[in-house]
């Protein structure tokens, strides 16, 4: 089998081998293309801008990820940038909360984060996928370091307050349970001749033996307790050394028991394209790629400008803005082109003279509501009392999700638990509470899962992000629907003005749609700006 | 996928504590696990880069088709409270929907409270008469 297995790859290895040698890298590229290996995004690099006159304007409105990827690429290419940004920090949804943070959500509740060094949340995004080249290409250029971000650990758990009495089981033994009983059922089917009018005698052998394999059945195809299935979940008694380590095989789990837990449901999260290995997550926190784009971007970024109105004409676009770091001063900047990066709820209410298609667009998309709750304990007790390190619990009850921290494993200080990351229904109750009860309603909810909260709980953070005051919600949310009325139309550049984020790609929530959002954007201003020979603008 | 609300409401912690000291009626425990997120406790609303409408003496409260409207389509950045077609499994566990009878019910509540002391209450067939999400002729509320 393993034989067959290694021959299959082998010959697939020795065809691209040939194409590549007889036909040159793009026509292998093209047959990897058809055999799957490429096409993983539509990032192709720093974009070409050259050729604009020099000193042609552009003002950024946003210093998140899509703003600071459109001004950093404009401004390598020669144009004159500008930023405005209502943070008094960059990043945007790129953040990380550390010890010393100070954080006043919408309806002026105050958050004084207490996290020891090094310990941080991340309230938005958190791992960047292997293809997502975009954000991997800016964290190379910025020097922003990777390590990997573990969103399979075997021995995390599922829970469902439904199952075993509500105890958690540890995600290896459902994984194959399931997978084995599954198997099972499907190679009695194949001996039944249930399958005859499906596959033939000869693809009938191949599927029990790969059966066999996957689901680690016995020579009878029975899924049923014994060694070669505790090398999968693991044994009741542990293997070791010396006479005292014979094993002991672990218990399989029954068919009904597995399928009625519903735990199943669990499985599939790492099974989508955006979270299969390798995963990644910056060094520090996923704030380290904002930090490093706003101290390259530096003096070009106004922090604390609160954009009241963008009005286009002819020559330019002109922007007005409080400065909060002034008294609230009115000034304005002003630039032959502008691209808008501030989330939609917010830029719905912001008058700007585009077309109707874009501004009922723009009104078109809600946003997500989103929470994340971050807990520092103590001691880091899953590891020490249950070797959990990293990665991802699931759970049924309204906080949804346990993150491990993926990094600085077996530290003896404090750790950060991700105790709560849900959407939807449960996130609006969440929002309705004050940061107090989130993170008292966390830890109580958490303790069903892990009973040392209460002993050992420090402190906590706790992001609703419908109360985040700079971007009134988590992300876009777009319907088929919306998506084949409204989407050409808020990407589309109206006159001198064009729209970038998350928001205006397909990638919803994900930075790699903020950067591939950008970069599309400004190449068609900078297309634009070089078939007619742009004026300069007014000059910001 | 059509969710009943109050089957998934995690016996509201805020709620719970209320429900304490005296019954909580419907409109109320819409309001204050749902939409007090956004227009906050009282109904005041809140301003950060953008605003969320305060509903506590907004004119635009005096009509009660215009909230019903507003729960049942969304606008702008706020999301429809009603059933939204062509959603994935993923999208639609980011939303949530409300019955016509919540709805009716929330309505009722932000319009008798805050300030806000309107005699005409919407039922649940008025509620039930307005386009819906993906209905003929529907669109977002502006």
């Amino acid at each position: 089998m393993n034989d067959q297995t290694d021959r299959v790859a082998t010959s697939r290895r020795d065809l691209l081998r040939m194409i590549g040698v007889t036909a040159g890298a793009s026509a292998m590229y093209q047959a990897m293309s058809t055999l799957g290996h490429a096409g993983e995004s539509t990032y192709a690099g720093p974009p070409d801008l050259q050729g604009a006159p020099p000193g042609t304007s552009v003002l950024v409105l946003g210093a998140g990820i899509a703003g600071m990827t459109a001004a950093y690429e404009l401004q390598k290419a020669g144009y004159k940038v500008q930023v405005l940004e209502f943070n008094n920090r960059a990043g945007g949804r790129n953040w990380s909360v550390r010890g010393g943070d100070s954080y006043t959500e919408l309806g002026g509740e105050r958050q004084d984060c207490q996290f020891d060094k090094d310990l941080y949340l991340n309230p938005g995004p958190w791992r960047i996928p292997y293809h997502h080249r975009g954000m991997l290409d800016l964290c190379r250029r910025l020097g922003v370091k990777l390590e990997p971000f573990v969103q399979v650990n075997h021995n995390a758990y599922l829970h469902n307050t439904e199952a075993f009495g509500g105890k958690p089981q540890r995600y290896r033994d459902v994984f194959f349970d399931y997978q084995g009983h599954v198997a099972e059922l499907l190679a009695k089917a194949a001996h039944t001749s249930a399958l005859d009018a499906e596959v033939s005698t000869e693809d009938k052998e191949w599927l029990l033996e790969s059966l066999r394999e996957w689901g680690t059945l016995d020579k009878d195809f029975r899924y049923v307790a014994g060694a070669h299935v505790s090398d999968r979940r693991g044994w009741k008694k542990a293997r070791g050394g010396g006479l005292s380590a014979r094993p002991t095989p672990s218990e399989v789990v029954s068919r009904h028991d597995i399928l009625k837990s519903r735990l199943w449901a669990g499985i599939p999260n790492s099974f989508e394209y955006d979270m299969q290995t390798t995963i990644f997550q910056p060094v520090g926190g996923m704030g380290r790629v904002g930090e490093a784009f706003g101290r390259e971007l530096g003096p070009i970024i106004k922090y604390q400008a609160k954009v009241t109105s963008i009005t286009q004409d002819a020559r330019g676009v002109t922007v007005m803005y409080d400065d909060l770091a002034d008294g609230g001063a009115k000034k304005q900047a002003a630039a032959a082109w502008c691209v808008v990066t501030i989330p939609l709820p917010i830029l719905g209410q912001i008058p700007m003279n585009v077309g109707p298609k874009l501004t009922t667009a723009i009104a078109a998309i809600p946003y997500a509501s989103s929470i994340k709750v971050g807990l520092q304990f103590k001691r880091r007790f899953w590891e020490e009392d249950e070797q959990i390190y990293g990665g991802i619990t699931y759970t049924n009850l309204p906080i949804g999700t346990i993150g491990y921290p993926n990094t600085d494993f077996q530290g003896r200080g404090k750790g950060v638990l991700l105790g709560c990351y849900i959407w939807g229904l449960a996130a609006m109750e969440f929002t309705s509470l004050t940061p107090e009860q989130r993170i008292q309603e966390t830890l109580r909810q958490g303790a069903r899962i892990h009973p040392q909260y209460p002993q050992e709980f420090d402190n906590g953070f706790a992001m609703a992000w419908h109360r985040s005051p700079f971007t009134m919600g988590c992300m876009g949310v777009w319907n088929d629907e919306a998506r084949a009325e409204h989407y050409d139309n808020l990407c589309a550049l109206d006159g001198r003005i064009v729209l970038a984020g998350e928001h205006a790609s397909f990638m919803g929530g994900w930075q790699e749609g903020s950067v591939t959002s950008a970069l599309d954007a400004i190449g068609r201003i900078h297309q634009r700006v070089v078939t007619q020979g742009s004026s300069k603008g007014a000059g910001a | 996928m059509r969710i009943a609300v109050a089957g998934m409401l995690m016996l509201g912690v805020v709620a719970r504590a209320a429900m304490a000291q005296s019954p909580m009626d419907e409109g109320e425990r819409l309001y204050t696990t749902i939409c007090q997120g956004c227009h906050m406790s009282k109904g005041e609303g809140a301003t950060g880069a953008g605003t969320y409408p305060k509903l506590a003496g907004n004119p635009l409260v005096a009509s009660r088709q215009y909230v019903a409207m507003t729960v049942l389509m969304g606008r702008k950045g706020m999301p429809s409270f009603g059933t939204l077609p062509g959603l994935s499994a993923q999208q639609a566990r980011m939303l949530a929907s409300l019955t016509d009878e919540q709805i009716a019910a929330v309505v009722n509540y932000v319009r008798t409270h805050f300030g806000n002391d309107y005699k005409d209450p919407t039922t649940a067939k008025e509620v039930a008469e307005l386009p819906h999400p993906g209905g003929k002729g529907s669109g977002r509320a502006g």
